[in-house]
């Protein structure tokens, strides 16, 4: 009887065997990050909150999406009103799509833009425009600055 | 250039991921497959266009994926070595009659998957009529019936 003409190459076939596993293990992996909002878009781990139970709030995403809107709000306690200043580059790299409620002023000054809002907070929906960690100072006018950290994945 | 790149990495990240989940994935295109093919396809558009649905970049983007086939296509046939890491090797999986236990656990085929193609090829009814199945890079399964 003839043998058949097949290459094996088994040594091939084993690696890929314990590559293909470990493979397997970096999937699992990947959905349990993502299941706890590691890798953007909600979690129990998807927000981060700067300045809890501080005179001034903010609560953002840890990880983004390049393009994908995001939401981060803003709040102070005992004012009237909330005038927030954030770094010009901050709208560089992301296109805000709108803020709730709209501001009732808007000023440039240097390299910072000062927004002014009715009530005591104020919330953005943006998209990132471009991929990295960003890390964006955001200070209450008169106030404390937050810094606020995230990774904009790809 | 950002659509090179998006089509290259959409490109490379379903490669990565349809040659771990193995060869019998996509193999057989079952109503799960079916779903399965669909859903991807729908999931990656988004990531392959981005927002710009123009004629120029449709073109830039199907023309970086027949590229991308094309480089796969020469390395297949000048580097057979690099090749088997992205289109696999075919593996025996009976010899004889006898079903290689290691290799099918370690592929996930079953004795049924062997079986149902050796009916639908060659008639085939039992195993030991079975010389050799070999699991072809594909998927498929083909079977060489005993003498």
């Amino acid at each position: 009887m003839s043998k058949i003409e097949v290459e094996e190459h088994m040594d091939y076939q084993r690696t890929f065997w314990r590559i293909q596993r470990v493979g397997w293990v970096l999937l699992a992996s990947m959905l349990v990050v993502s299941a706890l909002g590691l890798l953007g878009s909600g979690g129990p781990l998807h927000e981060e909150i700067l300045g809890a139970g501080s005179a001034f709030r903010v609560e953002h995403p840890r990880v983004q999406r390049l393009s994908s809107e995001f939401e981060a709000r803003f709040e102070v306690a005992a004012a009237d009103s909330l005038t927030l200043i954030l770094p010009a580059r901050f709208f560089e790299e992301h296109r805000v799509e709108g803020w709730v409620p709209e501001p009732t002023s808007s000023r440039a000054e240097g390299d910072e833009v000062q927004l002014t809002f009715e009530g005591v907070s104020a919330i953005l929906h943006a998209k990132p425009l471009t991929v990295g960690r960003k890390t964006i100072p955001v200070r209450e006018k008169g106030g404390e600055i937050r810094d606020m950290s995230y990774l904009v994945l790809p | 250039m950002d659509s090179v790149l998006r089509a290259v990495g959409v490109y490379l990240i379903l490669l990565v991921l349809l040659r771990i989940s193995g060869k019998r994935t996509l193999s057989q295109v079952t109503t799960f497959d079916f779903v399965l093919i669909l859903i991807i396809a729908e999931t990656t558009q988004q990531a392959l266009l981005g927002e710009d649905y123009s004629l120029t970049n449709m073109t830039i983007i199907a023309s970086t994926l027949v590229a991308l086939s094309l480089v796969f296509a020469y390395v297949d046939f000048y580097l057979p070595q690099v090749s088997k890491w992205v289109d696999g090797a075919p593996l025996i999986v009976v010899r004889d009659g006898e079903i290689l236990k290691d290799r099918v656990r370690k592929e996930l085929v079953t004795e049924e998957d062997i079986l149902e193609s050796a009916r639908q090829k060659h008639g085939i009814e039992r195993m030991d009529q079975i010389k050799y199945a070999v699991l072809e890079k594909s998927g498929d399964i083909s079977i060489i019936p005993a003498e």
